[in-house]
């Protein structure tokens, strides 16, 4: 097995290798906005994708910490990894976790190959970060489920090959009951996608319609009616990762090499921030390899991550001195994706809110 | 937190539990002899050099809960010149660069001063005038004007880069601890007193705030950690750096966190009697000691504008 700092290495090579060629742009918000399936396929190549599944799905059997270690250097390098981004990060866990054999056999080493892009379909034009208020139906009928809705904010739903979905099978008074995990083909009849253009002019986010899609009934992930206690677990995946604290790493790099001593001090903060919750990713990395889903710790990271996301962009603001931005430098890619940072994946107010809940429980 | 830790946690609050934090402006706590006789200023130090062995880890563990106690006692200054000076340090000594305002001065046994320039040598405040001075804290910080009599030399000690870098490590875990300290008496006031009809940590905001304390809390405890391993397992340079790093964290949440608990007391947190002021005056006093915010903000951000991206994400992605 590749010891991690080889695998740093490895990882280091190939990035420099690709932007050498000119083959992508180093961008901030990569993991989210930079989608490349040539890109995805060469880390698939490398063992790099699904790494820590165990082995008869086609992952490495790595551990979370290893795993670390290829997303920040991807992350740091701005790499365009949003194709397999998603379903390497908590689908496919998810399906590991929840999944029957024949789920897992199925969709597994489709996204192990980057074959199998995945969009999300939580968000809904009700149903933000209160997540339990989904709409979206899925009925039971001959040999599987028919599904009716609207997803909403869907990034790369125009790319996808499959989406998660979270809909309403029960219509229990506990809006937290009756919710039911799925796997969909995109291609299924009844699909339609729509693009949302965002306020950059970029396109990844789209609106999802559902009319009467028919789900197989071997597609749903884990227990039916017990979405919510497995999207939960599945949020401390979406939170605690290193995307949550990098996104706008490529500008804090292009600071290191041009700001002057009048931003050191301001660096200095940053920098050890960023020591915090590199360490905190690590915290989430050896809590998820040992088991356990670190919903509390992953919502903290997110807390503090994407708070600091912004920040970089305030000090290399000031630091560059009045010239005017260009909204294609990646300081001005990264100020107009920076308004999502603290939204996605769970609003920063409502990520304080479930923290607050349990300290006064505690 | 390991299970060491835990254990650590469980001595710290069996000897710190039920104590008053009360006691008069520049005194040693009471509590102060029973630390030193279990040997609480040695942990840290191997016993073969004088020490009550224990790792860094473990002291830090200890000076953060005596910190959250609110017990005003030299732990921090005493474990330095343990460390410094091993089996030669007897009695309080405190490690300075200059005897214009020394800690807890008119206590200490003798003054171990290290200018930047030129030997160390002690200095033994008997033989020397002591004029007294107070930290926001209400801590002795005296200046001791040392008559001719009062010299003596000293061994050679460890430089002063890896002193500040030890005491940088120290003084951020007793900011983590005092903070610590001010959430919990926060929590148990917003959630113990009502007002409207309900207790305060059903005001929306009040809640936020309070979790905004905890998730510093959580931040600096990985930092302060992160650096510990450092001192423990890295090079001397990612020490410095990675106290550096916890410093910074933990005099930034240390103003964050005392503004917070003030807010949230309401009137009640501001005066003499009530025993918050044992954690924010602490907070306050200690967050400029072992090297001002801002000094160590300036030191990190050039050090990183020095080693360029590269060397700035090796150091956050190497060992420590």
């Amino acid at each position: 097995m590749t010891a991690p700092e080889e695998l740093r290495d490895q990882v280091r090579e190939l990035c420099r290798t690709w932007r050498d060629a000119g083959r992508y742009r180093p961008r901030p918000d990569a993991w989210l906005r930079s989608f490349d399936p040539e890109f995805s396929r060469e880390l698939a190549a490398r063992g790099w994708i699904g790494m820590t599944w165990p082995r008869e799905v086609g992952g490495a059997g790595r551990s979370h910490l290893a795993r670390l270690v290829v997303t920040e250097e991807l992350l740091r390098a701005g790499a365009p990894v949003a194709a397999h981004w998603i379903g390497d990060r908590q689908i496919g866990p998810s399906i590991l976790r929840h999944g029957t054999p024949r789920l897992r056999a199925e969709i597994l080493p489709g996204i192990v190959a980057a074959d199998h892009v995945f969009c999300l379909g939580m968000s809904e034009p009700d149903a933000g970060s209160d997540l339990a208020a989904v709409r979206t139906t899925a009925a039971p009928v001959d040999g599987g489920w028919s599904v009716t809705g609207r997803k909403i904010w869907t990034s790369h739903a125009h790319r996808a090959t499959h989406a998660y979905l979270l809909a309403r099978t029960g219509r229990e008074a506990d809006k937290h009951a009756g919710l039911t995990e799925f796997v969909v083909d995109m291609s299924a009849p009844g699909v339609a996608v729509s693009p949302i253009v965002d306020m950059a002019g970029s396109h990844h986010f789209n609106e999802v319609v559902l009319d009467e899609v028919f789900v197989p009934g071997h597609r749903v992930i884990g227990e039916v009616g017990q979405g919510w206690r497995q999207v939960t677990e599945q949020l401390a995946h979406e939170r605690g990762g290193p995307e949550r604290v990098l996104s706008t790493y490529p500008v804090l790099a292009g600071l290191l090499e041009t700001a002057d001593d009048t931003a050191a001090a301001e660096i200095g903060e940053l920098i050890a921030r960023l020591a915090g919750l590199r360490a905190l990713c690590v915290r989430v990395a050896e809590e998820l390899d040992a088991g356990r889903a670190p919903v509390r710790a992953a919502a903290t990271l997110k807390y503090l991550g994407t708070a600091f996301e912004r920040d970089v962009l305030d000090v290399a603001r000031r630091a560059a001195g009045g010239d005017p931005v260009a909204p294609d430098s990646p300081l001005g890619e990264a100020l107009l994706a920076s308004p999502g940072f603290g939204i996605r994946g769970g609003a920063s107010e409502v990520l304080l809110s479930l923290l607050a809940k349990e300290e006064a429980r505690r | 937190m390991s299970e060491r830790d835990s254990l650590i946690a469980d001595v710290a609050a069996d000897v710190l539990g039920g104590i008053t934090e009360q006691a008069p402006e520049g005194a040693v706590h009471p509590v102060w002899p029973t630390l030193v006789e279990l040997g609480w200023p040695q942990v840290g130090v191997p016993e073969d050099a004088g020490g009550a062995g224990g790792s860094l880890g473990d002291l830090v563990e200890l000076i953060s809960a005596t910190a959250a106690s609110g017990v005003s006692v030299p732990l921090v200054d005493a474990a330095l010149s343990h460390w410094l000076l091993g089996e030669r340090c007897s009695g309080l000594v405190v490690a300075v660069e200059s005897l214009r305002a020394v800690p807890w001065g008119r206590h200490a046994d003798r003054v171990l001063l290290r200018p930047a320039d030129g030997p160390a040598r002690f200095v033994d405040p008997a033989a020397a005038e002591v004029v007294p001075g107070l930290d926001l804290a209400g801590a002795p910080r005296d200046e001791i004007r040392p008559g001719p009599d009062a010299f003596s030399p000293a061994p050679e000690v460890a430089p002063h880069r890896a002193v500040r870098a030890r005491a940088g490590v120290l003084n951020a875990a007793a900011l983590l601890g005092a903070a610590r300290g001010a959430y919990e008496l926060t929590r148990r006031h917003v959630t113990e007193r009502e007002q409207f009809g309900r207790p305060l940590v059903a005001i929306k905001a009040v809640a936020s705030g309070l979790a905004e304390m905890q998730v510093r809390l959580v931040a600096v405890a990985a930092v302060v950690d992160r650096a510990v391993a450092a001192h423990e397992r890295g090079t001397a340079e990612e020490a410095f750096a990675a106290t550096a790093a916890a410093r910074i964290s933990a005099a930034g949440a240390a103003t964050d966190v005392a503004a917070a608990a003030h807010q949230l007391h309401g009137a009640m947190g501001v005066t003499r009697e009530h025993p918050l002021h044992h954690r924010t005056r602490k907070l306050w006093a200690w967050r400029d000691d072992a090297g001002s915010e801002r000094e160590w903000s300036l030191r990190l951000g050039r050090e990183a504008l020095a080693a360029g991206e590269i060397g700035v994400w090796e150091r956050l992605t190497g060992p420590g």
